[in-house]
């Protein structure tokens, strides 16, 4: 390509410069529309890039269509818009007929009147209110999901034996939703990539049916997530590419990726570019997407639909402070704590994260200060959170026997695990570890298996023996033991310390 | 010292009891990552059915339970039970007794610290020794020989760069208040150790383990039965920078039903301590004050006393306080700094002590405290007025009322002011404290 337009325009150096630019790989920018790394997606690119042009730049309608008919030399034209991901591989363009060709619309259908009989092929949720809207848009192609090179292997190698060789194991035809209800994580993960990419016998989603390509991409994503494969996810939300591109835009202008995935993927791909700016910046532009739906459905009268909004806005409040805590910030996390609205009056949710911020930058007088009960409220004694607070606080400011008293109250009145593990913790501290290690051992037999829990038990047993490693092996076989719960079942070696 | 090395050719048979070491810096928070829970489309059941009309209930759902730090309820649902109820239902059926701060990123539930971590100057240094009787697993070896272990000791002490060796106590309890070693907040000021400052001298140490010999610093129990273990925990104020070596020296008796013999091992563990605040000082003069009473004639000299704190830890610190201490007799100083502002004119520790909590609730009430919080490399500057005593009104001093003011000391042309008393946290409330050497200014003469 690059010699080619060379030789045609001997003084375009500069342009060609700018089109060979377009075919680096690029980083945050890249869309679905970019160039693909693999063959694969050049096949695809043709009819996305259509119908992405269509809204985009419809003054470049002339130039499309040019383009589509066979042999035009389209990119000739097009050479100054360097951003155009179809230009350097041109050549595709000839290629044989993509695999999904029926689906592609001929190029008649740019034309932006009437409604299309592409439609018909895909009756999914988008396409279906779009058609109602009578806006014609050819279906969007998620076949770049269901490519199988974008799925790692699971090598079951990091979980421990008493997992892998246990009857408990689903079967390989267990449906994914009991998957995810009995905390069958990893069963779920290969689950959901054998069904992306059709390889467990049954056929590949239709591409042209989003909800379910993105429903099975999210469940596999979060369920890497879940079984310590965070770098996995991180790799493979590559292939979502920019959310935010026309795309995945519907005709209402409403998104086509469902929340949960747009919420995970923000994370995932900071993850993956190393910069957690990015994902304030991404949830910011998710809470002004937020706010625009709360004020449709508040024009709606639509009530259900404005919690829904309502819910999902402070839920990225509290999720912009999280990642400010990860980036270090966390004056900047105080701040924006501060001042997010308490979301349900009574749980104390708000005031907790507050304080536990507090705590963790180190100032015990500030966390204290925010759990204290409002003026004439009930005595100390009864607010649960204040009292958890205080205990926690005390072990903060070194005060280990006091929390452990605290801790024992609590165990009364509660057998919430955090309480139990905490109050275990602090018998460490207070040089009871036999007895520490006895409570985290009974919360296992109750059918408790945190990754907090068995970190802090197999920490007990390196210290109680030099043989921890039959501790553990044997903590592993309990936990195998266990009835799977949607708490996740299947741990990993790291939870055992092994 | 006292423990000479015991000869390893006199057995080579594996000690009966091991020794394990934790260093208990503070426990952490849990960070999580909630999830929302997966809208399944039905066809995913059943691939037959085809995608259903945009029909799914659209619902804010509490995050996957296996996505947080912890499992919200007590008995756990069975698998197969409902999974779809389980999944609809789990707010309400967690609301009661459950205190979970999803979806914030930490939650209330601890982990024990995970690894050794950085020591840094002015911190308590806590650990705990264990000592287990390791009994042999059934069958293994074929040594079937009952051991019985009586009169374990654990003994340990520390050995400081500037080449002291400290005998440890070994206690229960874990913390910087019962530290074997002054280096908490509360008896800081009495201290007269200091590193980590510019001043960093010589000052032979003394510390405060030495002087509590009273305390035990030999842990003994009688009998150790099999598996059981003998846990102590030792508590060190970290006052100077360098290599630290703990030892550790374990002895018993082990008894079989024939013969009987002492045993004992020694372990060391080497680590470095940084220092966490770097502390810079400047002090020049300021323009005299009229005296209190017009008779009385003499002009009252002033000073500022600048400093710069800089945190060259890797963690990020917050300061607690900055005080003047052991300010001389004829002189009294004003607070600028975070603590000072607003609360009028401080007059000396034990009255800044005091106004130092009273404007903590403040902060409290009027939203977040201005406690410098210095990232790493992050620097602080502290501003200090310091004044000769006019005599006569409101002059309280704590060491009396007879305040008539005293002559400033001068020494080869050069006034000591007093030290500064710095104390900080940092993560989940780690403390940490330091005093400078004598602090002071050859601008002595009057302007």
């Amino acid at each position: 390509m690059d010699q080619e337009s060379s030789s045609q325009h001997p003084k375009g150096h500069q342009r060609t410069r700018s089109a060979v630019k377009a075919t680096r790989p690029r980083s945050s920018t890249k869309g679905p529309l970019d160039v693909g790394d693999t063959p694969l997606a050049s096949h695809l690119l043709p009819p996305q890039t259509q119908q992405t042009d269509q809204q985009t730049s419809s003054s470049h309608a002339e130039q499309q269509h040019q383009m589509m008919i066979p042999g035009g030399h389209g990119h000739q034209a097009r050479a100054p818009v360097s951003a155009s991901p179809l230009l350097p591989r041109s050549p595709a363009a000839h290629s044989p007929a993509p695999p999904h060709s029926r689906r592609q619309p001929p190029p008649l259908s740019l034309s932006p009147a009437g409604p299309s009989p592409r439609m018909s092929f895909s009756p999914g949720p988008g396409s279906g209110a779009a058609s109602g809207r009578g806006a014609p848009r050819p279906p969007p192609d998620f076949s770049h999901l269901l490519r199988p090179d974008i799925y790692h292997e699971l090598a079951p190698l990091n979980v421990p034996p008493p997992f892998r060789q246990s009857a408990k194991q689903p079967s390989a035809s267990t449906p994914i939703p009991d998957l995810l209800a009995g905390g069958h994580f990893r069963a779920a993960a290969v689950a959901a990539a054998q069904a992306l990419t059709g390889a467990n016998g049954a056929p590949a989603p239709d591409p042209a049916d989003h909800a379910l390509i993105l429903s099975l991409f999210y469940v596999r994503l979060a369920c890497l997530t879940l079984i310590d494969a965070t770098a996995l996810a991180t790799q493979e939300v590559k292939a979502l590419e920019d959310l935010n591109a026309t795309f995945y835009v519907d005709e209402t202008g409403h998104n086509l990726i469902p929340w949960e995935l747009r919420i995970l993927a923000v994370r995932l791909q900071a993850i993956s570019f190393a910069d957690q700016r990015r994902a304030v910046m991404s949830y910011y532009d998710l809470a002004r997407e937020a706010r625009l739906r709360l004020a449709e459905a508040a024009a709606k009268h639509d009530n259900s639909e404005k919690q829904l909004w309502r819910e999902r806005l402070n839920d990225l409040g509290v999720r912009v402070a999280g990642v400010l805590v990860e980036m270090d910030d966390l004056k900047g996390a105080v701040e924006h704590l501060t001042s997010l609205k308490e979301s349900d009056n009574g749980s104390g949710k708000m005031q907790m994260a507050r304080a536990l911020l507090w705590l963790h930058l180190g100032d015990v007088d500030a966390a204290r200060g925010c759990v204290k009960p409002a003026e004439g409220s009930e005595g100390p004694s009864d607010n649960m959170t204040e009292r958890i607070m205080h205990a926690l606080c005390d072990m903060a400011d070194g005060k280990y026997s006091e929390a452990l008293n605290q801790w024992e109250e609590l165990s009364k009145v509660s057998d919430d695990e955090m309480i139990g593990v905490n109050r275990g913790v602090c018998l460490l501290y207070v040089g009871r570890l036999q007895e520490g290690k006895d409570l985290l051992e009974g919360l296992v037999d109750s059918g408790r298996t945190s990754h907090t829990l068995l970190f802090n038990l197999t920490t007990m047993y390196e210290l109680c023996t030099e043989r921890s490693r039959t501790l553990k092996v044997q903590l592993t076989e309990k936990v195998a033991a266990l009835e799977p719960t949607s708490f996740g079942w299947e741990k990993t070696n790291a939870d055992f310390k092994l | 010292m006292n423990h000479q090395r015991f000869p390893s050719h006199e057995v080579k048979e594996p000690h009966s009891v091991s020794l394990k070491v934790l260093r208990l810096s503070r426990p952490s928070l849990v960070p999580q990552f909630p999830l929302h829970p997966p809208v399944i489309p039905p066809s995913l059941t059943s691939p037959i059915a085809g995608t259903s009309p945009a029909a799914l209930p659209q619902r804010h759902l509490p995050p996957l339970p296996a996505s947080l730090a912890y499992s919200p309820l007590g008995p756990i649902k069975k698998h197969g039970e409902d999974a779809h109820e389980a999944e609809g239902t789990g707010g309400e059926r967690t609301r009661d007794g459950y205190y979970n701060t999803e979806p914030f990123i930490l939650s209330p539930i601890v982990n024990l610290p995970p690894s050794f971590g950085s020591a840094y100057v002015g911190e308590t240094f806590s650990c705990t020794l264990c000592a287990n009787h390791n009994a042999p697993p059934i069958g293994e070896g074929g040594t079937s020989v009952k051991k019985t272990i009586r009169d374990v000791k654990i003994e340990a002490e520390m050995q400081t760069p500037s080449g002291q060796t400290t005998k440890l106590v070994l206690g229960d309890t874990a913390g910087d208040d019962n530290a074997g070693s002054g280096s908490s907040t509360a008896n800081a000021d009495n201290d007269n150790v200091i590193t980590g400052s510019n001043a960093s001298g010589g000052e032979d140490s003394n510390n405060a383990t030495e002087a509590k010999t009273e305390t035990e610093t030999v842990a003994t129990l009688d009998l150790l039965p099999p598996s059981t273990t003998l846990q102590k925990i030792l508590n060190f104020g970290l006052k100077e920078e360098g290599t630290h070596v703990l030892g550790v020296t374990v002895s018993y008796y082990e008894a079989t039903e024939t013969s009987g013999r002492t045993r004992a091992f020694r372990k060391m563990y080497q680590f470095i301590c940084k220092p966490s605040l770097i502390v810079r000082t400047k002090a020049g003069p300021l323009p005299s004050l009229p005296p209190v009473k017009a008779g009385n004639g003499k002009r009252r000299r002033r000073w500022v006393l600048e400093a710069q704190l800089e945190n060259c830890s890797e963690d990020a610190i917050l300061l607690e306080k900055a005080q003047l201490a052991e300010v001389q007799r004829g002189l009294k100083w004003r607070d600028c700094n975070w603590a000072g502002i607003g609360v009028g004119v401080g007059q000396g520790e034990s009255t800044m002590t005091g106004e130092g909590i009273s404007q903590q609730s403040q902060d409290q009430s009027q939203g977040p405290p201005r406690r410098p919080f210095l990232q790493p490399g992050e620097s602080e500057q502290l501003c200090f007025i310091i004044e000769e005593k006019g005599g006569g009104e409101g002059d309280r001093d704590e060491q009396g009322e007879e305040g008539e003011a005293f002559e400033v000391e001068e020494k080869n042309g050069r006034i000591d002011f007093g030290v500064m008393a710095l104390a900080w946290r940092t993560e989940m409330g780690n403390r940490g404290s330091l005093l400078t050497l004598k602090l002071g200014t050859k601008h002595v003469k009057p302007r």
